[in-house]
C-alpha cells in the first residue's frame, strides 16, 4: 500500500472539473437562489481541510486533491434531501463540510466532488430540560453551541481544542473527543439520536432515547462515518447542569511509569476528574521550566475537578492522595493556568508558516501496554530521522486505557524528502500501535490518510463496512475514498491505495 | 508585501480560531468568506495558482467575517488591513 507523494501533479488548472452549465442551472432551480457557489476562488477555498500532509502539498504548490466542481449551501434537511436526489439521478459525488478543521483529509475532494457546506444549518432546535437533551443542527459552530447552552445553565461537556473552529456535526462525523472526556465521555457517549440523509436520498431518523435493545446501534453507523454512509443533519446530545465551581491542581511525578499507575488507579477507583493530563519529559519540560518541583520529578500532570462542592472536594482529595502514594508532589498552578488560557488554541499554525513539517497522531493504548508502546514509538521514530521533534501526552484517560497524543515535527527541508519521511513516521507509529494491541485512531478519525491501516485495525470488520457501503451507496457518491473505502474512479492527488 | 505575505500565511494555515466571533447568521458562515479562506485565496493569487480576475476580486470583497474577526485573532492580526494590502498590491501589478 502506498500514498502518492508527487507534489507537482495536480495543478489546479489541469484538474479543474466545474459542474456543467446545464447541471448548475437545474440544481439552481431545485435549491433556489444564493445556495450555489461556482466561482474558482470560492471552490479553491474548499479544496483543503487541515490535513497537515495536504498543507505540505499546498506549500509546495500543489493541491491535496482537486477543486470541488461546485459548493452547495443547504439551509435545511429538506434542501439536502433534494440535493441528494438530484445528485443521485445525475451520479454526482458529494462531500459534507463543516468547518474544515479535520486533520485527516476527510473533506478533501479527489475527483471534483461537490462540497455540501452545512454551516447554514446552525441552530439549536430544542433544549429539553426535563430529559436533559439538546437537539442541534449539524452545522452549528461548537463554541457558539456551548455558549448558548451555558446561557441556559447547561453544558454538553464536549470541549475539544477545536471547539471554536469546528461544528457539532463535525464532532459526530469524526467520532471526536473533548478535553473533559475522562468525565463526560467521547461524542459517541453523548449522542442519543440523530437525523441523516442517506445516499438513496431518504431520511434516517434515530429517535433520541436513553437506551434501546433493538439490535446493533444504528446511530453508531453514522457517528464516525465521516459522511460515507450518510450526512448527519441534526443531532440530539445529552446535556448536564453546568458546574459553577471548578478547581485545578498540578502534580510532579518522578517517572512516567508511576504517573501511569496513579492515573489508572484514579480512574479505576471511580473518581471522575473533569480533566487529567500527563506529559512525557519533552512536553513536561516545555511547560515547567524554572518550576522547582519539576527539577527532581520531571513528569507534569494537570488535573481539573468540577461539580457539586462536596463531590469536587472529595474527588480532588482522593485523587491527590492516590497520586502522592505514587510519589507525586503538588506543584505550582502555573502550568494549569497556562493550559486553561491556551486550551482552545491551535499549535500547528506557526510551524506550518515557518516551513516545518508538523503533525499530530493520536492512538489508543491499554494500560498494560502503554509504557512499552510509548518507549518503542519514541525510539523507532528517531531511527527514521534522529533530529525529529517527538513529544507525547495522555489526556483522555479511561478505566481500561488511554489516548496517547503525539507531536512529530521535521525541520525545514526538501519538500519531497519531508513528505516521504512524514509518511514513514505515520506508518511506523500506526504499525507499532497495532503491534501493541492499540487502536490506530482515538478521536481525529480516518479521513484519507488513515485509510490504509483500516484493514489491519478492523480485520473482518472492514468487510462489514465495505458491504454496508456497497449496499447503501452503490454508485460510491457519498464522500468516496474516505474511511478506507474505495476511491472514485479517476481520483487523484493525495490518494491512498485502498 | 513581504510582511503581508507572512500574515497571510499565518492566517491561511490557521484553522480560523476566530471562527466563533462571526455571528451565527447565515451569510457569514460560508467557508470561502472566512479570514483563513480569503488569505488562502490571496496566497494562491500571489503564487500564480489563481487568476486576479473579477471573480476572484468579488470573493475578496466579501469581508463580513473578516471584520468580525478583528480583535479575536490568536496572533493579533488585523486581517482587514492585511487583505487590503494584498488587494492593493495585486491591483498595482495589473
Amino acid at each position: 500500500m502506498a500514498i502518492s507523494t508527487a507534489v507537482k501533479a495536480p495543478k489546479i488548472s489541469a484538474k479543474d472539473i466545474p459542474i456543467s452549465a446545464e447541471l448548475s442551472k437545474k440544481l439552481q432551480a431545485i435549491i433556489g437562489d444564493n445556495k450555489l457557489l461556482l466561482g474558482k476562488a470560492d471552490r479553491y477555498a474548499y479544496s483543503r481541510d487541515r490535513l497537515p500532509h495536504g498543507l505540505y502539498r499546498i506549500r509546495a504548490g500543489a493541491l491535496p486533491g482537486t477543486l470541488p466542481s461546485a459548493v452547495i449551501l443547504p439551509e435545511s434537511t429538506e434542501d439536502l434531501i433534494s440535493i441528494t436526489q438530484f445528485c443521485l439521478a445525475n451520479q454526482i459525488a458529494l462531500i459534507p463540510f463543516g468547518a474544515g478543521s479535520g486533520v485527516l483529509g476527510g473533506t478533501i475532494p479527489l475527483n471534483g466532488e461537490m462540497i455540501i457546506d452545512l454551516k447554514k444549518m446552525n441552530r439549536i432546535l430544542d433544549i429539553n430540560e426535563i430529559n436533559g437533551t439538546v437537539t442541534v443542527q449539524a452545522g452549528m459552530n461548537g463554541m457558539q453551541f456551548e455558549e448558548a447552552l451555558n446561557k441556559r445553565g447547561f453544558t454538553a461537556g464536549h470541549y475539544p481544542q477545536s471547539i471554536a473552529m469546528s461544528t457539532v456535526g463535525g464532532w459526530a462525523a469524526c467520532r471526536g473527543a473533548g478535553q473533559a472526556s475522562s468525565r463526560f465521555g467521547k461524542i459517541e457517549d453523548m449522542v442519543l439520536g440523530l437525523k441523516a440523509v442517506l445516499p438513496n436520498g431518504k431520511l434516517l431518523d434515530v429517535r433520541p432515547v436513553a437506551r434501546r435493545s433493538v439490535g446493533p446501534s444504528i446511530k453508531d453507523i453514522l457517528v464516525g462515518s465521516e459522511g460515507v454512509f450518510g450526512f448527519i443533519t441534526e443531532i440530539t446530545l445529552r446535556i448536564w447542569k453546568k458546574s459553577l465551581l471548578s478547581e485545578g491542581c498540578v502534580l510532579a511525578f518522578p517517572s512516567l511509569q508511576v504517573g501511569f499507575n496513579a492515573l489508572r488507579e484514579i480512574m479505576q477507583s471511580e473518581l471522575r476528574p473533569e480533566v487529567i493530563r500527563l506529559y512525557d519529559v519533552e512536553e513536561s519540560h516545555q511547560r515547567t521550566e524554572n518550576i522547582a518541583e519539576f527539577k527532581e520529578k520531571p513528569i507534569l500532570c494537570i488535573m481539573k475537578f468540577s461539580g457539586l462542592p462536596e463531590l469536587l472536594a472529595v474527588e480532588k482529595k482522593l485523587s491527590i492522595e492516590i497520586a502522592q502514594k505514587y510519589g507525586a508532589s503538588l506543584a505550582s498552578l502555573a502550568p494549569y493556568e497556562h493550559w486553561q488560557k491556551t486550551r482552545y488554541q491551535s499549535y500547528s499554525t506557526q510551524w506550518q508558516t515557518d516551513d516545518y513539517y508538523m503533525d499530530t497522531v493520536e492512538v489508543t493504548a491499554s494500560w498494560s501496554e502503554v509504557e512499552a508502546m510509548y518507549k518503542t514509538i519514541a525510539k523507532e521514530v528517531k531511527v527514521i530521522y534522529p533530529e525529529l521533534h517527538f513529544g507525547a501526552h495522555w489526556s483522555h484517560i479511561y478505566p481500561e486505557g488511554l489516548c496517547q497524543y503525539m507531536t512529530i515535527r521535521l525541520p525545514p527541508m526538501d519538500n519531497l524528502q519531508a513528505h516521504q519521511l512524514h509518511l514513514q513516521l505515520w506508518d511506523k507509529i500506526e504499525s507499532i500501535c497495532l503491534q501493541f494491541g492499540g487502536s490506530i485512531a482515538h478521536h481525529h478519525g480516518v479521513g484519507l490518510l488513515r485509510g490504509r491501516w483500516m484493514k489491519d485495525e478492523l480485520n473482518e470488520g472492514m468487510h462489514l463496512l465495505e458491504a454496508l457501503k456497497l449496499s447503501l451507496d452503490p454508485g460510491n457518491l457519498f464522500n468516496p475514498g474516505k474511511l478506507g473505502l474505495p476511491l472514485a474512479n479517476g481520483a487523484h492527488g493525495l490518494t491512498t491505495n485502498n | 508585501m513581504g510582511e503581508a505575505i507572512k500574515s497571510l500565511k499565518i492566517c491561511a494555515f490557521c484553522p480560523n480560531t476566530c471562527r466563533s466571533s462571526y455571528a451565527a447568521t447565515e451569510a457569514l458562515q460560508i467557508e470561502s468568506q472566512t479570514p483563513s479562506a480569503l488569505s488562502f485565496i490571496c496566497l494562491a493569487v500571489h503564487q500564480g495558482n489563481l487568476e486576479w480576475d473579477q471573480e476572484t476580486k468579488d470573493v475578496l470583497i466579501r469581508r463580513n467575517a473578516v471584520k468580525a474577526s478583528v480583535g479575536h485573532c490568536t496572533y493579533g492580526l488585523n486581517m482587514t488591513q492585511v487583505l487590503d494590502a494584498a488587494v492593493q498590491s495585486f491591483n498595482s501589478q495589473t
